[in-house]
């Protein structure tokens, strides 16, 4: 499920030297395009398809998508980072909407008060 | 450790309480139990009785914190931070909610819907108080010395300023000589007075003051370190005449053989080598200018009676430390050779007005004679051209608006001196503002002849005389003028670029609004911080910021003194809003540098990203911008939005969206308090959170609060150019672009944030645009992750 | 030359990984705040390793029953084959205490309504673990150790058989690192890759073991002299087809049966792995009964959810969202409802993981998890015969290391040893050998597409190996069989790739650099696989290893294999090892 950057969301970090998404890759896949100065993964096929990076783009620039070979187009998954939680939509081949909430930290702040 | 809270409710005689039901909210607040160690609902917090309450709960319940919800900040705030002092509780740690403007005012049609809204915001503010800690304060060691660099007219104000003020100025002037372009002028407006006049007494001032070292022939190199603990290196060019041994006789003058152009007198006339002190050049001696010397030669040397000339000295660098700094670097006249048509640099006959100053100076290379420089007789018929390579996209966009009035100048010295002679100014727009208009006035009396053209060139003819060709644009006319003597009235280049680009801090971005390729210093905001540099501590006078006249060049040195007289002190108190990195949590991704407005920050040699608090004014736009939220800065931050968001919003009535609105604290936060002042209804869905700066805000707030079922976000930020922070409110409307595209990727409604740019007083404005909002949602329907699977 | 760091350490801590964080946090709690602890990480520690897409429960925790119950439980899983009790008890007895201090530090716990965790099953919580590496990775920033990140180690540094440090490269600024301290911990994680892939091309990673573990903790020890243990013990996961996403949220959170074609309950019908305990088979009994069902034409098999407590599928959706959720968009694309369809498995790749339901790794004295190397410690999955401590034992056992490192440490007063320069310039030689040999042969030595026409990439060498290991070394190509005649072909290639073809390996950039030094790490594991399987002359763990020449256990072997590389030679040497039975019963049963 290699990320996909889409040009007009990824700023490639504002031109800085290392991207996000290349700081955080597991794999040392992500990088910057020399030319373009937008992120890129340097063979897809490496790709163990952790979504750190998805879910580390400020921009949500990145898109998991799956490999042809295994699955049909179209279809979404989009993870959306928040600061104790992380929602997921998955978007089926069909247009079916499911979403997703989960805990991912416990702050020890936000402990209910009633 | 857990903090005791106090909660205090005021129903402000009515206005607060004859909206919100005090019994119900009584009975909703009692759930809210953790941490809260008073609670009480009051009549009137500002009477006597209800002050005794706070501090009387303050002191004997030992509350760490108290939320005072009632009227907003900015309505009797001395009231509740005297109450803060007696009760030797931090001021930040009394905490206003704004249930009157925010609530009950604009919610009085909505008797229900104001009630839940306040149990809502009592509870965000409760959640923000569990958070909210006492500053820490941010001091740095500080240095009292000034450093003022440039010894012109701007300089030398701000030091006799300081000076007085008995505080050490080490002054440093790149020339020999100080008063730099002024002290070249022959007359100065509007009083016609000498130049050297005002200039000599300031000189001699500073000499009385005995504050002031003056370093001449000096340049800064490098500027180091941050406001309280600044160095610059400065490098001082030998004068090659030993001090104190020079008699004065001036036997070098005559045996050096060398001559150059004098840049004295703007290359009008040569000067040698070796060459006479001169005016207002604190050592008075001769010296020197070894750059002109032929190799090997030594015949002054050999000349000198006194043996002071000593040609094995060698420049020095030396290290000045201090604590703020007047950068007073002045200006240079516009090359006036970049405009070809105009033929200067090729006709002899075409000068530049500086150059006109110097030949109508009785010290100046003519002696006063106004001639041709090129014949050497005596010009009769002088032509200006204004604007020359001013207002001119291909040159230099500004008006220098000084010109109009130095060529009006320069034509009355020429009428003074024979009034048969023909004075022709060539202008686009005269601008002699305020009085000026006097000397307008006389020069039209005097007979200058004023035409409104738009001058195409000049050439010369074979007899030497010049041709101007111009289009008359009053009269729609080509015509030609002869001319004796050109004058284009160049414009002002601020002497801008340098010091503080060689910082080590990226300014680059600065560019971006292309303030330093234009040549000036960057000068904070315009209106409010004129004089201010991105360095604290480092203040603008005179014209290296942008062209000025005298008067306000003295007015622009008076006001940075008084700044640096304000900063300067052995101890720098910083604001304890400065941003500050949790390095922890920080993954380098290197944003917020990026996205400083004013490139305070810097990597340390483990490429986090520090800032530095001296230049940092607070605008938070960082801790919008971090992705991993680790931009913490006391006060209000991420941590207590992200737990006010979290608190419970519960809807302000069945089925009602649920709606949070980070209002900028300058502009649209009053814009809401103004509505409500104003009795102007708003829905009561919308709970506003006032934030530093649009900018400020992090996305994911917004994110929180979508998984969290809030129903609508509004951001509201200033115009684009009117943002207190430059960038604040567009860096806001960017990021919400994107989130928008994302909630669409999610299948979520776009509506469902909404960025809005308020300017003050636009209070139907926003009533507008937050109802249609709300009935937007309305229509939408609730947030989908309110049913969403939790895992 | 490359520019070259130095960096001088008291406690060196090699991969922070899920035991090197939490080894850093033990060693400051037990160390004091003087003493320099330093991590040295391959990616960026907040999100790297196993644990970087998120895991959704705790295989390993106590929630009834005994320390000694759970290592009944681990002897059973394998089969009943020889484990180090001692080892697998440590973990066992300090497991719960380190998952308290992972809730502490924010880990999202899911709680019964009596407020004990929520269980799955005996032996496993639940959690919502998709920050569990940047909450792991916090206890390292807590402990303040100094983290080095985008730092290949490639080589440990040993001197008269203790261990001095390690070198290696900077991925990002290519600088030659020399790591020293006083002890070292090497907990790079176990290995995958050394077996080709099912999915190919574009797809190849989708593996079950996060792929780049290329079990550099096993060939580093194995190069230091270390003696190993139990490569011929490997695991081979049963996955869901082509996603390989794990299957216990599946058969142990849904309840969900494995069924061949023809919908039968296999595991529930046959005497043989009722015997084993029908569903809750030993993990290699489950994967036996997958291939014996493939090859009598039975297969596809399935996950049959659709037996399993239908609306727990949405949940199931989102519980695998913290941990693989490839599986989920998968589900998606392909129009897959598990509620109304079961979920078709595949069996993956073979892996080499100490700490889940396999053993390689290195062999350690006793329990303080040092070596055979002095001063050189392991922990995770780079330690050897202690299988089934997965996330929350691998925390564990870094602690217990860290213990026992800091205590000799200044029990002993070791100090810091010097390195001879010529062996730190051979080393360097080492590391940027394949970069070095590009910078020869470029750019002449360039076909016209670009690859090189002077060596071979690590790429292509990869897929070499992973080609003779597949079909050679008991691969999934051939159902996980292999005979001493296959073992003897794959020995011979392997032997050649090391000794020959490495000397064209080239390396175009830094990362390719990384990839080079990841199949020469393999290309050494694979050299320990081959050998272990030779030696260990029966089945004894049928799915995992089939020998068809010795396809029945025998007593003789009812031991450790382990083995020490000689240098001169290039020989692995195995020999046996006697089990000890420290928690009394039959090894064969479960003792709750």
């Amino acid at each position: 499920m290699p990320p996909k950057v889409d040009p007009t969301k990824c700023d490639g970090c504002q031109g800085e030297k290392e991207p996000l998404c290349e700081q955080v890759c597991p794999g040392n896949l992500m990088t910057m395009h020399k030319e373009s100065l937008k992120a890129i993964i340097r063979e897809p096929g490496d790709c163990w398809d952790c979504m750190t990076c998805t879910k580390a783009c400020p921009r949500q620039a990145i898109q998991t998508v799956l490999q042809y070979q295994l699955a049909y187009f179209p279809g979404k998954l989009i993870p959306m980072v928040g600061t104790n939680s992380v929602t997921w939509t998955s978007i089926d081949c069909n247009g079916k909407v499911e979403r997703f909430v989960m805990k991912t930290l416990v702050s020890g702040d936000d402990e209910d008060e009633d | 450790m857990a903090k005791k809270i106090g909660i205090f409710i005021c129903g402000c005689q009515g206005l607060v309480s004859d909206v919100i039901n005090f019994t119900r909210l009584e009975e909703e607040l009692a759930k809210l139990k953790k941490s809260v160690g008073a609670r009480q609902l009051h009549p009137w917090l500002c009477g006597d009785d209800g002050r005794d309450l706070i501090r009387n709960d303050i002191l004997l319940k030992g509350l760490d914190c108290v939320i005072l919800a009632g009227c907003p900040y900015g309505v009797n705030d001395g009231l509740f931070s005297s109450l803060a002092a007696e009760t030797g509780l931090p001021e930040e740690m009394v905490l206003r909610v704004d249930i009157r403007e925010g609530c009950a005012f604009p919610h009085r049609g909505n008797l229900d819907g104001a009630l839940r809204k306040a149990v809502n915001l009592i509870r965000m503010w409760t959640a923000r108080a569990r958070l909210t800690d006492p500053h820490i304060p941010v001091t740095l060691p500080g240095n009292r010395e000034v450093a003022v660099v440039g010894g012109g007219l701007a300089g030398l104000t701000a030091a006799l300023d300081i000076a007085e003020a008995g505080i050490n100025v080490t002054l440093i002037e790149r020339e020999a000589y100080l008063g730099g372009n002024v002290v070249r002028l022959n007359k100065i407006f509007p009083r016609m007075c000498d130049a050297r006049c005002g200039l000599t007494y300031l000189y001699q001032k500073i000499r009385e003051t005995g504050k002031v070292r003056l370093m001449t022939l000096s340049e800064v190199t490098r500027l180091e370190g941050s406001a309280g603990r600044y160095e610059v290196t400065v490098v001082t060019t030998p004068r090659y005449v030993r001090e104190g041994l020079c008699n004065g006789c001036g036997k070098c003058v005559d045996v050096c053989p060398v001559e150059t152009a004098d840049s004295y007198n703007f290359n009008i006339g040569r000067n040698k080598a070796a060459r006479s002190p001169y005016p207002l050049d604190p050592e008075g001696t001769y010296l020197i200018e070894r750059k002109h010397c032929p190799d090997g030669c030594d015949a002054c040397k050999r000349a000198c009676p006194a043996g002071a000339i000593d040609f094995s000295r060698q420049p020095e660098e030396k290290r000045i430390k201090f604590g703020s700094a007047v950068v007073a670097t002045g200006w240079s006249s516009y090359p006036a050779e970049r405009i070809e048509r105009f033929g200067y640099g090729v006709l002899p006959g075409v000068i530049t007005n500086m150059q006109m100053e110097r030949m109508t100076a009785e010290d100046g290379p003519t002696g006063g004679e106004i001639i041709c420089p090129g014949s050497g007789s005596e010009a009769r018929s002088i032509v200006f051209i204004q604007c020359a390579g001013s207002r001119d996209v291909w040159h230099q966009g500004w008006c220098s608006s000084v010109c109009c009035t130095a060529s009006i100048k320069q034509a009355l010295y020429i009428k003074e001196k024979n009034h048969k002679n023909r004075v022709y100014i060539l202008y686009n727009d005269i601008r002699t503002p305020g009085e000026y208009e006097d000397l307008y006035v006389r020069a039209q009396r005097a007979g200058v002849v004023f035409i409104r053209t738009n001058p195409s060139e000049v050439r010369a003819e074979s007899s030497g005389v010049l041709k101007i060709t111009a289009e008359d644009t009053l009269a729609a006319r080509i015509f030609q003028i002869d001319a004796d003597l050109v004058v284009l009235a160049v414009g002002i280049t601020p002497n801008g670029s340098g010091i503080i680009r060689q910082h080590g801090r990226s300014l680059e971005y600065l560019d971006r609004y292309g303030l330093i390729s234009a040549g000036g210093f960057y000068a904070g905001h315009k209106q409010c911080f004129p004089l201010e540099s991105v360095d604290q501590g480092i203040y603008f006078a005179g014209c290296c910021t942008e062209p000025m006249d005298m008067g306000n060049t003295v007015k622009s040195s008076l006001a940075a003194a008084g700044r640096v007289l304000k900063t300067g002190g052995n101890t720098v108190y910083v604001s304890p809003l400065v941003a500050a990195v949790d390095r922890s949590e920080c993954d380098k991704c290197k944003r917020c540098v990026e996205e400083c407005p004013y490139g305070v920050f810097y990597l340390d040699n483990q490429g986090f990203p520090v800032p530095n608090e001296l230049y940092c004014r607070g605008c938070h736009i960082c801790m919008g911008s971090c992705p991993r939220q680790c931009i913490v800065p006391q006060g209000f931050g991420i941590k207590q939005q992200v737990a006010m968001i979290g608190g419970k919003i519960k809807e302000t009535a069945p089925g009602e969206p649920v709606v949070i609105a980070f209002m900028c604290e300058n502009d649209a936060y009053p814009v809401v308090q103004e509505a409500g002042r104003r009795g102007i209804d708003f829905p009561a869905n919308i709970h506003i959170i006032s934030v530093r700066c649009a900018g400020s805000v992090n996305m994911v707030l917004i994110k929180d609060g979508i998984s969290i079922g809030v129903d609508g976000f509004i951001l509201a930020g200033c115009r684009s150019d009117e943002c207190h922070y430059i960038t604040g409110s567009d860096r806001a409307e960017e990021r919400l672009g994107n989130i928008r595209e994302t909630l669409r990727d999610m299948r979520m409604d776009q509506e469902r944030v909404k960025f809005l740019r308020i300017r003050l007083g636009e209070v139907d404005y926003f009533a507008r645009e937050a109802k249609s909002f709300v009935d937007r949602l309305r229509l939408i329907g609730p947030n989908p992750f309110k049913s969403a699977v939790i895992v | 030359m490359a520019d070259r760091v130095y960096i001088d350490a008291d406690v060196l801590i090699l991969g922070g990984g899920t035991a090197g964080c939490l080894a850093a946090w033990e060693a400051r709690q037990v160390g004091g705040d003087d003493l320099k602890i330093v991590i040295v990480e391959k990616a960026f520690i907040r999100h790297s390793g196993s644990l970087s897409a998120g895991m959704n429960a705790l295989n390993m925790y106590i929630n009834q029953g005994t320390p000694e119950d759970y290592v009944s439980y681990v002897r059973y899983d394998i089969c009943g084959a020889p484990i180090r009790e001692d080892i697998v008890l440590s973990v066992a007895r300090e497991v719960n205490d380190t998952v308290s201090i992972l809730e502490a530090a924010g880990l999202p716990m899911k709680k019964k309504e009596d407020g004990r965790y929520l269980n799955r099953g005996k032996w496993n919580i639940e959690v919502n673990g998709s920050l569990l590496k940047p909450i792991t990775a916090s206890k390292a920033y807590e402990a303040k150790a100094e983290i080095y990140n985008r730092v290949y180690i490639t080589e440990l540094i040993i001197k008269d058989n203790v261990c001095v440090g390690a070198v290696g490269f900077g991925v990002r600024d290519g600088k030659f690192y020399i790591c020293r301290g006083k002890v070292t911990l090497l907990c790079t994680g176990g290995a995958a890759g050394l077996w080709r892939p099912n999915n190919r091309r574009d797809a190849h990673h989708r593996i079950w073991y996060f792929p780049f573990n290329c079990g550099s903790s096993y060939a580093m020890c194995k190069r230091a002299g270390a003696e190993m243990t139990s490569f011929d013990m490997r695991l081979v996961p049963v996955r869901t087809k082509d996603t390989f996403s794990p299957t216990g949220t599946l058969a142990i959170g849904m309840g969900a049966p494995m069924v061949n074609a023809l919908g039968d309950s296999f595991m529930e019908k046959d005497p043989y792995y009722l015997s084993w305990g029908g569903h809750t088979a030993p993990t290699p009994i489950r994967m036996l009964a997958f291939q014996r069902e493939t090859l009598a034409h039975r297969s596809p098999i399935y996950m049959d959810t659709t037996r399993g407590d239908s609306a727990k599928v949405i949940g199931l959706k989102g519980q695998y969202l913290d941990m693989s959720p490839s599986i989920v968009l998968y589900w998606g694309c392909n129009d897959h409802d598990p509620s109304r369809e079961p979920i078709e498995l595949d069996g993956g790749d073979p892996h080499l993981v100490g700490a889940h339901a396999g053993m390689s790794g290195a062999w350690t004295r006793d329990i303080s998890r040092e070596t055979t190397v002095d001063r050189l410690y392991v922990s995770g999955d780079a330690l050897g015969a202690a299988p089934s401590r997965f996330i929350s034992g691998s925390w564990t056992c870094g602690r217990i290391a860290a213990r026992h490192m800091v205590k000799a440490l200044k029990d002993n007063s070791y100090q810091l040893l010097e390195i001879n320069p010529d062996t730190l310039d051979d080393m360097e030689n080492r590391t940027y050998g394949p970069m070095r040999r590009f910078e020869e042969k470029s750019p002449e030595g360039v076909w016209t597409d670009g690859t090189l026409s002077g060596g071979v990439s690590p790429k292509d060498m990869e897929s070499r190996m992973q080609k003779i290991m597949d079909e050679y070394c008991g691969g999934r190509t051939h159902w996980y069989f292999v005979n001493e005649t296959y073992l003897s072909i794959a020995r011979k290639h392997i032997k050649r790739m090391r000794n020959d073809q490495l000397q064209y390996l080239c390396a175009r950039d830094l990362h390719d650099l990384q990839l080079a030094w990841d199949v020469i790490n393999r290309l050494d594991v694979c050299q320990l696989v081959i050998e272990h399987i030779s030696f260990r002359k029966e089945t004894r763990f049928p799915g995992y290893v089939n020998r068809t020449d010795y396809p029945e256990t025998n007593p003789d072997y009812d031991c450790f294999i382990n083995s020490r590389w000689d240098a001169e030679t290039d020989e692995v040497k195995c020999f046996k090892v006697p089990y000890q039975q420290l928690v009394p019963g039959d090894r064969r049963k479960q003792s709750i």
